[in-house]
């Protein structure tokens, strides 16, 4: 390809040439005219010769900056000091200012993006939230972040917790400093947990606390170094009271550990119905804060479904006849509820049976089992058993309870829409009554709790993010099977909602929290809960660390290319050629009748 | 070349000493350094690397001050000079060059030459280093000394012996002067205490006066005790100024001052009560047996200690002796020897003679320690029981005929090596020295018999019973590798009397099995009177294993008719009615429930959000604070009146302190115990609900 500039050169001489003819004529009339119809004919030629001279500079090389939240003033000196050109700066918010040039302010990404498609943007500071990339793509873009923030880097904890639960906050810590950074759970001002993290390092951590308070209150999570507050983040927290279980125990004869579960459980709210054969086709019933059973005292499908546990032992489901066991087992596999067996070490062909096999085996009288929690691997439960029966392991089933050689103790398996837990325990009083209530309060609530029939709300809402923050947008997430309208009030605004395409029961929207603090969710029917919207600041240098993350990533995804695809979509239309050659001969027939006229 | 040596000797003398002066001054500047380095963090916590630019600025301002690149030959010359009388005050000559010099000159420049490299080390320069060596240790001495010694104005230091400021009590305006006088009971032997402030920390039982005086006279002045009780003070003069009562205080709480109606804050009274006494029994042990040839006596080491002063201390001995229905009991109080009564701590040592107290073998004796304090607060030790066995006892045969024994060969057997070494000590005159020896040995011989034999129930190897590969000779048996085996290996693994006792009897027969062997010991080396104790103590453990193996059947003289199986739980039980019961067991509320939601609304209160029954709620809250404040009024009574302030400000629809916030919620958190976890249904998350959706179309789709 001829080089642009000689081709230029050439033009000009022809150019020069032509003026001077023309100049020299004779003839003076109409002489500017010429020399403007030779100037055209000329660069139209010249550009009909090389009609993509103009573009073939890459244009990608066009550079834009955008100022994000935390841009460092000397890093972009730096920058447009070395490219040493006039760079446009553009902002997405109003206050970010930088001396000695113009900010202009980017209102509509869309705009931004297909405007400024063939341009290579410059993206200084923490870099964008994920729903501003996702705008941006897939332009690409190349990220000068800054250094590595010093901070809380990624942060969890369950906001709504039961009396009693355990406040778990968990996270990473980026310690880039030169000292140590403490961290402190702090609850209403007081001290709960703290964690040391070591400087210069990235450390994950756990805090831990078991709230006291009932309602809706925020803790805070303070980092210090030495006596300053380097930062304060709310952590909200939500105690929400539970309901009390529907328990029907069966049992083939009095006992005593059906007997102390019973008064614990009763006193303490719960509706409960024991029914114990005393002899032979007498039971005893007892109906304990809840109304007696009318009718034959039959167990039937319906009275079954009142309950969400149905506690028995291996004998009791043998003596009762098959139709109320298929009854019982019916409720567990379609009703969801839940049936807690105590096994004994004999044999049996239940339908429950082959989940748990058993094994009885010879144990030294003296010595207490520790019993251990599986399912959070957490806490010990000592025991005195005198006749051990164990259960073997079977595909499928979740491990409970296990001692220290791995005899398990209590097992559980899904079963139908309900469950089916085992245990071989059968003193679990003496825990009790040894003096540790908590370690008995513990083991039961896990055994029950397993086993709960589980409840569908009627309807509950999720956000997301994970903090969100007022005056920025929230994603609203209704599950609900049955909406009249897809519309929802949240304080005098509509939330309009948008069914989920494979989720029925999913809804969507959009919402623009306008206040911050706890706050009830968007009212359908009823309000089921409360949510916290974070004020303005709040765990910002989190924020910035998610953003720095989205858009090094984003960045990393999308490079900057000088491609021929890029130049081509560069190119002008073609019928430039047209306009050129309509030109050029424009020109020429304009010199070519004048003479003629002349 | 020979002339020049003098002047080279000088340059060299000039090099030299310009080095040892810089070295003079680095010397002095580390040293300095250490030393402000030292003082500067230990004073203001500053990094030790500064002293890296004190040594630096030091160095430089001496390098300044001697300058040492100002010496110059000349001046090393003139010293030369001056020191060494040889030179004939020449030294200079020797810098000029040879050539300049006349004929009187070069010869006096050689002379000087020869002279000057004939002093050995001159000028000793090497000396000049001594004194800033000197300078050098003794700052790096003092700096180490000066880290080694705690600085009293160590900042970390400073920051801990920071106390927290004692509240200033607010009084009300019209007293002026208060005097409460705080008179501890007599059990404590303290004086009377004279204070100026409110708040009362005095001794369980103190008579407590108050003296008030107004600067205005008032109609009345009331003390509010814990809210509930009032007490109206008495005017001591007529001009109704000065105010007084007493009170006797029993318990912890708090009062308020209320003068004309207007009550002043909540001022605490706090009581230290007096604690019984403390006794810690060292020796001897809970349970002691005195065996056969132990000195018949016990050593009692015991302290005992009480905040205020003991009374009154003794030992209480009982003496059981007899057995079954003849058993007597004497009972006797032994003064603690060196007791002196008055005193707060005591450390005591008694020794019981057990003959003395009027045992006999086979009694057993009873004590504990009982002290009683100034306050009439009594504590008494553990008993302790000290055992003296009866020799005679073990050697009855009574218990054996009549009951079931598993090995009463053996215990004959340890009895009779016990009579015949009681036989043989008293033949020991009469008898020669060999058979003493010869009797003495096969005594030994049958204790290791029957060792061995008690040996076999815990599955111990017979000793000198291997009888060698016998029958292996037979040729039948060759490569027989079972019979082979047999013969050579220890069948530890089916020895049934491994599992034959149960692991109890089986550690005592381990311990009898020591005491026979400790037995034999003495036996065989010819000393039986040593040997007794053991064999003693060897019978009576053996005694005792046969108590435990006893078995006791219960005499019956009736006999139940045998049950027909086929008949159980057959009986007309139409007329028993089924058993019913229904009950509503009134929930057991958590009584902390007010106190729990009082922490949520007050968070509400805090980001301005308004609660219509706030009010209510943390007055229950307030209830709560004061019942515990009656207790322990230091750790709440602030609490209670910040509480009461939020209440009035909340009521007054005014702002509330955010201090009184934060004191309320520590101590509504301070009194929280961690809610009881109960078990509930747990709500479903959006996946379940997909599954169940799922679960229910299958279960549809069903025929």
């Amino acid at each position: 390809m001829i080089n642009w500039y000689y081709l230029v050169a050439i033009a000009s001489m022809l150019a020069l040439f032509l003026f001077y003819k023309e100049w020299t004529r004779t003839k003076r009339s109409r002489l500017y005219g010429r020399l403007i119809a030779s100037l055209l004919a000329v660069l139209s030629l010249l550009f009909l010769a090389h009609p993509y001279a103009a573009y073939d500079k890459p244009v990608a090389l066009n550079k834009v900056i955008l100022l994000t939240g935390g841009y460092i003033k000397d890093s972009l000196d730096n920058f447009l000091q070395r490219n040493n050109a006039h760079i446009p700066i553009f902002t997405d918010t109003r206050n970010r200012q930088y001396a000695g040039s113009n900010i202009q302010m980017v209102t509509d990404w869309n705009a931004f993006t297909a405007k400024h498609a063939a341009d290579t943007l410059h993206v200084f500071g923490n870099g964008f939230n994920d729903e501003t990339l996702a705008l941006l793509n897939p332009h690409s873009i190349i990220f000068h972040s800054p250094p590595a923030l010093s901070g809380i880097s990624n942060i969890y904890w369950k906001q709504q917790l039961e009396p009693g639960g355990e406040l778990v906050v968990q996270g990473s810590y980026e310690n880039n400093e030169q000292r140590n950074i403490k961290l402190v759970l702090q609850a209403f001002g007081s001290h709960k947990d703290s964690v040391l993290i070591t400087a210069g390092t990235r450390q994950n951590f756990e805090l831990h606390t078991i709230p006291v308070h009932t309602g809706n209150a925020v803790y805070s999570l303070i980092a210090m170094a030495g006596n300053d507050t380097l930062q304060k983040e709310p952590v909200p927290v939500a105690i929400l009271p539970t309901l009390p279980l529907q328990l029907l125990i069966l049992s083939s004869s009095p006992d005593f550990d059906n007997t102390y579960l019973k008064n614990y459980l009763s006193q303490k709210g719960y509706r409960v119905t024991v029914i114990t054969s005393v002899s032979a086709n007498k039971t005893n019933k007892q109906f304990l804060n809840m109304p007696a059973q009318e009718g034959t005292g039959r167990l039937t499908a319906s009275y079954l479904n009142k309950f969400d546990v149905v506690m028995a032992d291996q004998e009791a489901l043998q003596q009762i006849s098959p139709a109320e066991l298929a009854a019982i087992r019916s409720t567990v596999q379609e009703k969801g509820t839940g049936l807690i067996i105590k096994l004994d070490g004999r044999k049996n062909v239940a339908f429950y049976a082959h989940f748990f096999p058993v094994k009885a085996w010879q144990q030294n009288k003296e010595s207490f089992l520790l019993l251990r929690n599986t399912v959070t691997d957490s806490n010990v439960y000592k025991i005195k058993i005198t006749d051990p029966v164990s259960i073997a392991y079977q595909a499928g089933t979740q491990i409970i309870l296990q001692d220290a050689q791995s005899n398990i103790y209590a097992s559980g398996i899904l079963y139908g829409s309900g469950k089916i837990i085992a245990t071989t325990l059968q003193n679990t009083f003496s825990i009790a009554l040894a003096g540790d209530k908590t370690s008995y309060q513990q083991l039961w609530w896990l055994l029950l709790n397993k086993a709960a029939k589980k409840t569908y709300p009627d309807e509950a809402w999720r956000t997301n993010p994970f903090i969100p923050l007022i005056d920025n947008p929230v994603q609203m997430r209704l599950e609900k099977t049955d909406l009249p309208a897809p519309v929802a009030m949240a304080d005098q605004t509509s939330i309009y909602l948008k069914q989920d395409a494979l989720l029925t029961f999913a809804w969507k929207g959009i919402y623009w929290p306008n206040k911050g603090g706890w706050q009830p969710f968007p009212r359908v029917n009823a309000v089921p809960g409360n949510w916290y919207v974070y004020k303005a600041g709040d765990w910002q240098q989190l924020l910035d660390h998610q953003y720095m993350m989205a858009t090094k990533k984003y960045a990393a995804l999308h490079p900057v290319t000088f491609t021929k695809e890029v130049q081509a979509v560069s190119r002008p239309p073609v019928n430039i050629h047209l306009y050129l050659l309509i030109i050029f001969l424009g020109a020429c027939i304009f010199l070519w009748v004048e003479q003629k006229s002349g | 070349m020979d002339e020049m040596k003098g002047s080279h000797i000088i340059k060299l003398l000039r090099g030299k000493w310009i080095l040892y002066a810089l070295l003079s001054d680095a010397l002095i500047s580390t040293g300095t350094s250490f030393l402000m380095a030292v003082l500067t963090n230990k004073l203001f916590a500053w990094s030790v690397w500064w002293g890296i630019l004190y040594g630096c600025i030091v160095f430089v301002f001496l390098f300044f001050v001697h300058r040492p690149w100002l010496v110059k030959e000349e001046s090393i010359a003139q010293l030369l000079d001056q020191n060494y009388p040889r030179l004939e005050e020449s030294a200079g000559l020797l810098l000029l060059s040879v050539s300049s010099l006349n004929m009187l000159e070069s010869l006096q420049y050689k002379k000087t030459n020869n002279a000057l490299q004939a002093i050995n080390a001159p000028l000793s320069i090497g000396k000049k280093l001594m004194a800033p060596a000197f300078i050098l240790a003794i700052m790096l001495g003092t700096g180490i000394a000066l880290y080694k010694i705690p600085l009293h104005n160590n900042p970390v230091q400073k920051k801990q012996t920071i106390a927290p400021v004692a509240k200033v009590e607010t009084i009300l305006p019209q007293i002026t002067a208060v005097s409460i006088g705080i008179n501890p009971p007599a059990y404590t032997a303290k004086p009377v205490k004279l204070q100026h402030a409110f708040n009362l920390v005095a001794e369980e039982g103190s008579l407590v006066d108050w003296q008030l005086k107004t600067s205005t006279p008032v109609r009345e002045v009331k003390f509010i005790f814990n809210d509930t009780v009032q007490i109206a003070l008495q005017p001591t003069d007529t001009a109704h100024n000065q105010w007084r009562t007493a009170k006797k205080i029993d318990s912890t709480g708090f009062y308020q001052v209320s003068i004309d109606g207007k009550a002043s804050e909540l001022y605490k009274i706090e009581t230290v009560t007096d604690k019984a006494p403390v006794i810690n029994v060292l020796s001897p042990r809970q349970y002691t047996t005195i065996d056969f040839g132990q000195s018949q006596q016990v050593k009692i080491n015991t302290t005992i200690s009480d905040d205020y002063g003991i009374k009154d201390a003794f030992i209480a001995t009982t003496i059981a002796s007899g057995s079954g229905e003849a058993v007597k009991f004497k009972e006797q109080k032994i003064a603690l020897t060196g007791f002196v009564a008055g005193r707060s701590q005591y450390q005591l040592q008694q020794l019981l003679l057990l003959p003395g107290l009027g045992m006999q073998p086979g009694d057993e004796l009873y004590f504990y320690v009982q002290a009683t304090d100034n306050h009439q607060q009594q504590t008494r030790s553990d008993i302790y029981i000290v055992h003296l066995p009866d020799t005679a006892q073990l050697m009855s045969l009574e218990g054996l005929g009549n009951s079931l024994t598993l090995k009463p060969e053996y215990f004959r057997s340890q009895r009779q090596i016990i009579i015949e070494t009681e036989q043989l000590l008293k033949d020991r005159d009469t008898i020669s020295e060999e058979t003493f020896k010869n009797k003495s040995n096969n005594l030994g011989i049958d204790q290791k018999l029957l060792r061995l034999r008690y040996g076999k129930f815990l599955g111990d190897e017979v000793s000198g019973e291997t009888t060698g590969a016998d029958g292996l000779g037979d040729i039948a048996d060759f490569s027989n590798a079972e019979k082979v085996m047999d013969a050579f290996t220890d069948k530890h693994d089916n020895s049934e009397d491994a599992t034959y006792l149960d692991p109890e009897t089986k550690k005592q027969l381990r311990a009898t099995l020591t005491e026979m062997w400790d037995a034999e010991l003495h036996l065989r080396t010819f000393t039986p009177k040593d040997a007794l104790p053991f064999e003693y103590k060897a019978l009576r453990l053996l005694k005792e294993l046969q108590q435990k193996s006893r078995a006791y059947v219960a005499k019956t003289n009736f006999k139940t008719t045998p049950l027909d199986l086929n008949k159980r739980l057959t009986g007309d039980q139409s007329k028993i009615n089924q058993l019913q019961l229904q009950k509503d067991i009134s929930r057991e509320t958590d009584p902390q429930q007010p106190v729990r939601i009082a922490l949520a609304i007050l968070e509400k209160i805090k980001i301005g959000s308004d609660n219509n029954n706030a009010a209510a709620i943390l007055q229950q809250a307030n209830l709560r604070l004061h019942e515990k404040a009656i207790r322990q009024p230091a750790l709440y009574l602030t609490a209670v009146e910040a509480l009461t302030r939020i209440i009035t400000a909340l009521n007054m629809q005014e702002n509330v302190q955010a201090a009184d916030m934060l004191i309320v919620q520590h101590g509504l958190q301070q009194l929280l115990t961690v809610p009881d976890r109960l078990p509930s249904a747990a709500a479903s998350n959006s996946k379940q609900t997909l599954s169940k959706q799922y679960f229910d179309n299958l279960q549809n789709r069903q025929p």
